[in-house]
């Protein structure tokens, strides 16, 4: 069942939780709300599974209005970032609970529910523990049974609050893992909050980046560490090197480089700011002809699969990062205190102040 | 209550659960402890009262009285035999509430423990 989410405003009080967002979810997908704390995305699943109801907007499932749809009539799953098992009830009996609730009509027998209830244990592989108590479970079994207890109504959509936040790291890498092989055998269309960026692009089709209760960017992985669409979404994935300068009819200027920024041709001279991954800048010991900005060696960092290398920039002593491959590293031996060039391979530049003002343009190298 | 906060209610919501079931299938059992021993201690207090019945609601005997009312009215009476039948029978109660009230003391104390445990293990 696709979801549908249509301008959804929400306040609280003084504070704007949500402004007039609006994102579609197709059948199938599992899609990632990924934002700092604060930034509304557990307020807007919520909203979704009709936990919390908005202030304006509407939420569609299978392109129905379900806005007025009561929580228990909207056939969600939903995972809480505390679980909220029932505590004095077996890990049996809560995954049974959705079951038993039905109305007589609906309910199965107790065979069905036997046999379903262990065909969801086996599923999350915790069969051996249908007579425990949720506080004799670890964290990662307890994330389990509450994903186990979700399916069991057989959920139309599966809707799922931090998942791993309360889990230790290796337990959480595992469990994501887990959950991409689970999403890819069942294929329930699938919303989870995360505010682990390496999180969201490892497991999720499509990621969702919010930041102050409004949308940033909404692309796959790739699109949006690749492509960020504004200066927040390029904080927000990874590292990025910050370089300041103007733009002016169409063309930015950044030190001595010029690159084209075609979007900004009605610009006249305003101040601007250039972000360049770590990783998409060529480090040379000579000017090779090409428009180059001087930097000085202050650190190498060599751990890792990668080098990282600490620049000064010597015209704005500002901080450069950058990425090298080992190889690349062996064959130029840098030395710290070495006067370096470098040039931006990839170079995004942005008007100053303006969060929404995006535009592309290639370094010319 | 608030302590535990409304996520398992609301868990219960989202399977499908309505107020009713939500409350004696999660809710209750919850608190059960908790209320039990506020009903113990009532009762005790209830079991006591004399000032109050005697003065308001004017200790008609047999319709509104209590047991130290009653050993009032029949030691005033002279009847020492009954009134110390009826004082020795409100000494019995108060040792079986006393017994009640620390075993349910005990279980609601081992639920809290094992709450905290789990909370701790979390947050670990």
């Amino acid at each position: 069942m696709s979801i549908e989410v249509q301008s959804v405003r929400k306040t609280f009080g003084d504070f704007t939780a949500l402004r007039d967002v609006s994102f579609q979810v197709p059948k199938g997908e599992l899609v990632a709300l990924l934002g700092p704390s604060g930034s509304g995305k557990t307020t807007l699943l919520r909203i979704i599974a009709g936990l919390e109801a908005a202030d304006h907007g509407s939420v569609l499932f299978h392109g129905e209005d379900a806005t007025d749809r009561s929580v228990r009539d909207r056939q969600v799953g939903f995972v809480f970032q505390h679980y909220a098992l029932f505590r004095h009830m077996s890990v049996f009996e809560n995954i049974a609970f959705g079951l038993r609730v039905r109305p007589r009509k609906l309910r199965p027998s107790e065979q069905e529910i036997h046999t379903r209830v262990h065909a969801l244990l086996k599923l999350v592989q915790l069969d051996w523990l249908a007579d425990r108590y949720p506080p004799q479970l670890s964290g990662g079994q307890r994330q389990r049974v509450a994903l186990a207890r979700a399916l069991a109504v057989q959920p139309q959509v599966l809707l799922l609050d931090e998942p791993f936040g309360a889990l230790d790291a290796k337990v959480r890498k595992e469990l994501r893992r887990w959950l991409r092989r689970l999403h890819d055998e069942m294929h329930i269309t699938s919303v989870f909050v995360t505010h682990d960026q390496e999180e969201a692009l490892e497991v999720a089709d499509r990621v969702v980046i919010m930041n102050e209760g409004g949308v940033e960017q909404i692309g796959t992985p790739g699109e949006v560490y690749d492509h960020p669409a504004t200066p927040f979404v390029y904080h927000f994935l990874g590292n990025v090197n910050l370089f300041h300068g103007r733009i002016h009819e169409g063309r930015a200027r950044i030190g001595e480089i010029e690159i084209e920024a075609p979007e900004h041709a009605d610009a006249r001279d305003i101040p601007a700011v250039g972000y360049v991954r770590p990783h998409d800048i060529e480090v040379t010991r000579h000017r090779n002809g090409t428009a180059a900005i001087e930097a000085t060696v202050s650190y190498i960092h060599l751990i890792g699969p990668l080098v990282h290398i600490e620049l000064t920039g010597c015209d704005s002593g500002n901080l450069i990062e950058v990425a090298l491959s080992k190889d690349r590293y062996q064959e130029m031996k840098f030395q710290e205190g070495e006067r370096v060039f470098i040039t931006p391979r990839n170079l995004r530049v942005f008007a100053q102040g303006s969060q929404a003002g995006a535009g592309e343009g290639l370094a010319k190298a | 209550m608030q302590e535990q906060g409304t996520e398992e209610e609301q868990a219960a919501l989202v399977l499908g659960a309505n107020g009713w079931q939500t409350f004696f299938r999660v809710t209750l059992p919850n608190i059960k402890w908790g209320l039990l021993y506020g009903v113990i201690l009532c009762n005790a207090r209830a079991m006591g009262e004399f000032g109050a019945v005697s003065v308001v609601s004017g200790h008609i005997r047999g319709q509104t009285n209590t047991l130290p009312l009653y050993v009032e009215i029949l030691y005033n009476e002279y009847s020492f035999a009954a009134a110390f039948a009826v004082a020795s029978l409100l000494a019995l109660l108060a040792l079986v509430t006393l017994v009640a009230k620390s075993v349910v003391e005990w279980k609601s104390q081992q639920q809290l423990l094992a709450d905290e445990r789990a909370s701790v293990k979390e947050s670990v």
